[in-house]
């Protein structure tokens, strides 16, 4: 493997989970609701570690990549994906995250089959686990959420 | 239920208020028994010594109508000794402060003087709950059934969210559902102000979608009627017509001779049951509807587990299954269901609700599954709110007063009449009276009294007495017990030769429109001669076909 191409793919998804974390920072400024942007800011927490994550893998030669598989009972797969607004509700807001980390693991499993080098095109897999684990962990979130029993 | 039912089992602590569950819910109760076999704490707020206290490590015998008084005096006491879960109420919930204003006002000298308890046993209590977890709250009609009901279960949800039990296995808020299906008629929409699985009629993308589904126009934008206010508007021409499906209104509401006039003033009538029974005689037209072993479909329980049921065996005469009903019924109005069986119904369910949507026909052939199941590959939820996440972000303290039942015992009406169910018949009696066996067990109505009102009355156990409130008058015999505290009197609607709810008060919940059985003002008078049955006494119709 290419070690300059290596430290790219990383760099690249490290750019992906710092331009989330902003996107989340920015957006927990601008939601109506309280609960909402508390979400948000919890969100931009969670993707500034997964910064940190990669940045472990990107100046320690030895870790290998490789991350937990989720069990994934893909139930972002079947929500529809709201447009942002301001007046998100939490069960939107979570819609909209768990969205957006099902299309980053799209992303990866897409650059992945595109990539010859075999070490890159695993990297790129695993970076696609880790998406699909940050979706799961929405999910469980989401599914707690979403269906209040409420009249 | 916030939780399951296996869980109650493993829980530390199990407290239950306002829950008969022995007589109400003998399958439930073996769990609780079970988990005190495993170590659990039973503590049992009851202010009759119902069966359950025999398991109990503490009976917390309150006056009836003061749930709030009790439960903000235990979270006075939890707050006081630093017993709340600090950590859960920062991360998950919000209002803490004011609940802390409201339960400041509760010490336990003030709780004990409105509950009547002890203030070293609500001490003791409060300790337990603040030192032990998970702790599991269990609650049924004793808590909704009140002019008070919602900031009872607000306040019930209060003491969880401040002990942080909710979220966790074995713990959480578990109200205990009435009858077999009543969670799954309100999950398909059996209720004024929502779509199935909980989508608000007001929601315009809901009510977009349900119109795309349905293949309508113009679904209403607004909530209908509760009961209460269906049942009076029919005095006023407001309500003109009205379907009752398994809902045997003249016995099951309060104060029958209101229901009774209600029932006369509407225009149409259709009763779709299993049997004739007291509303019957009131309807234009009946529906003979097939019952539990005739017919396909799912009931969901408590525990939000949607399981199968298949006919057994086939319907008499010309009894249909109540999909089909309705499916006919629409089509003659002009709507084309296109429903070919009880499965179509579901299918249309699941892909309407997407909580249900993973609760195939196939995966619930074998064993139930607890929703929310949103896709094929989801095992179903055991218990919500996992890691305190709640459906609007937060967990809301919604902290309550105290305030008393909407009529209290006077010089004119001096005791406590509260109601409920017992072991050997459900509710109206539509199908256990209907069983010559279950009137061999229990054949006739009784009203419990106290050793102490008994003798002041000169009531003997078996006299037969007249249990009279400002609405009306029924007879029957005194069953002299201690289960009941001096001051109040207990008995059910199980009957229609003695029908308790030709007494109570149709005084209702500003909410959720609930009403107060738990609670109304009577006097006992002795009845020396034999008297007219309940159906005559209270000009029913069919009065002269005894029961």
């Amino acid at each position: 493997m290419d070690p300059e191409f290596f430290d790219r793919v990383i760099l690249e998804a490290i750019g992906e989970e710092i331009a989330a974390r902003d996107f989340y920072q920015q957006a927990a400024r601008q939601m109506k609701d309280p609960g909402v942007a508390e979400i948000f800011e919890q969100l931009s927490r969670d993707e500034n570690h997964h910064r940190q994550t990669l940045e472990t893998f990107r100046f320690n030669p030895l870790a290998r990549v490789e991350f937990v598989r989720a069990l994934d009972y893909q139930v972002s797969e079947q929500e529809a994906e709201p447009p942002f607004s301001f007046n998100l509700s939490p069960r939107e807001a979570l819609q909209l995250a768990m969205k957006k980390e099902e299309k980053a693991a799209a992303m990866y499993r897409s650059l992945a089959e595109a990539c010859r080098d075999p070490e890159i095109s695993r990297i790129y897999l695993e970076l696609a686990e880790m998406e699909r684990g940050h979706k799961v962990r929405l999910e469980e979130l989401f599914v707690n959420a979403a269906y209040p029993e409420c009249w | 239920m916030t939780n399951s039912i296996g869980e109650l089992e493993d829980a530390k602590v199990l407290f239950v208020i306002g829950s008969n569950t022995t007589e109400a819910h003998p399958v439930i109760s073996y769990y609780m028994k079970r988990a005190v076999r495993n170590g659990a704490i039973l503590i049992v707020c009851d202010p009759r010594r119902i069966d359950l206290v025999r398991w109990a490590t503490i009976h917390v015998q309150h006056r009836v109508g003061t749930d709030v008084a009790l439960l903000n005096g235990l979270m006075n006491e939890i707050l006081k000794n630093g017993w709340e879960d600090r950590e859960f109420i920062e991360a998950h919930t919000e209002n803490f402060a004011k609940l802390q204003d409201v339960v400041r006002e509760y010490p336990l000298e003030r709780a004990s003087e409105l509950t009547g308890v002890p203030a070293g046993q609500l001490r003791e209590v409060a300790r337990i709950l603040g030192t032990r977890k998970p702790a599991s709250l269990c609650y049924t009609l004793g808590i909704t059934e009140h002019t008070c009901g919602t900031d009872n279960v607000t306040t019930c949800a209060n003491l969880q969210m401040l002990l942080g039990n909710l979220g966790m296995r074995s713990a959480g808020v578990n109200p205990l559902r009435g009858q077999n299906n009543v969670q799954g008629a309100c999950d398909m929409g059996a209720l004024p102000n929502v779509f199935p699985n909980y989508q608000a009629v007001s929601d315009p993308k809901a009510r977009d979608k349900f119109a795309r589904g349905w293949s309508v126009a113009g679904l209403p934008e607004t909530p209908g009627k509760r009961m209460p206010g269906m049942f009076s508007s029919m005095l006023h021409g407001g309500t003109r017509a009205l379907i009752c499906h398994g809902e045997n209104v003249v016995m099951s509401e309060p104060n029958v001779a209101h229901t009774v006039r209600c029932l006369e003033a509407v225009d149409f009538l259709v009763v779709l049951d299993i049997f004739e029974n007291e509303t019957t005689p009131y309807a234009d037209v009946i529906f003979p509807c097939t019952c539990w072993s005739e017919q396909d479909g799912t009931f969901t329980n408590s525990e939000r587990r949607v399981q199968r049921v298949r006919a057994a065996v086939r319907p008499p005469g010309e009894c249909r299954e109540p999909w089909w009903i309705y499916n006919e019924l629409a089509g003659r109005l002009g709507v084309d269901l296109k429903f070919e069986s009880a499965r179509g119904v579901w299918e249309e369910m699941r892909s309407l609700a997407t909580g249900y949507a993973g609760i195939s026909w196939e995966r619930i052939e074998a064993q139930g599954i607890q929703w929310p199941a949103p896709t094929l590959q989801h095992p179903g939820t055991p218990f919500l709110h996992a890691g305190g996440n709640f459906t609007r972000g937060r967990g809301m303290f919604v902290p309550a007063q105290w305030r008393p039942p909407a009529e209290v015992p006077d010089g004119d009406y001096p005791l406590v009449l509260t109601t409920g169910r017992r072991l050997w018949h459900y509710h109206t009696g539509t199908q256990t009276r209907n069983c010559a066996g279950f009137d061999a067990l229990f054949g006739e109505e009784l009203v419990e009294i106290s050793p102490q009102d008994a003798s002041e009355l000169g009531t003997r156990d078996g006299d037969y007495v007249w249990v009279v409130s400002r609405r009306g008058r029924v007879r029957m015999r005194a069953w002299v017990t201690d289960r009941s505290p001096r001051g109040v009197v207990w008995s059910c609607f199980h009957f229609r030769e003695a029908n308790i709810n030709v007494v109570t008060n149709n005084a209702f919940d500003p909410i959720s429109d609930t009403a107060e059985y738990k609670a109304c003002a009577v006097r006992i008078e002795p009845c020396a001669q034999p008297s007219p049955e309940f159906a005559s006494a209270a000009g029913l119709k069919g009065a002269s076909d005894g029961s």
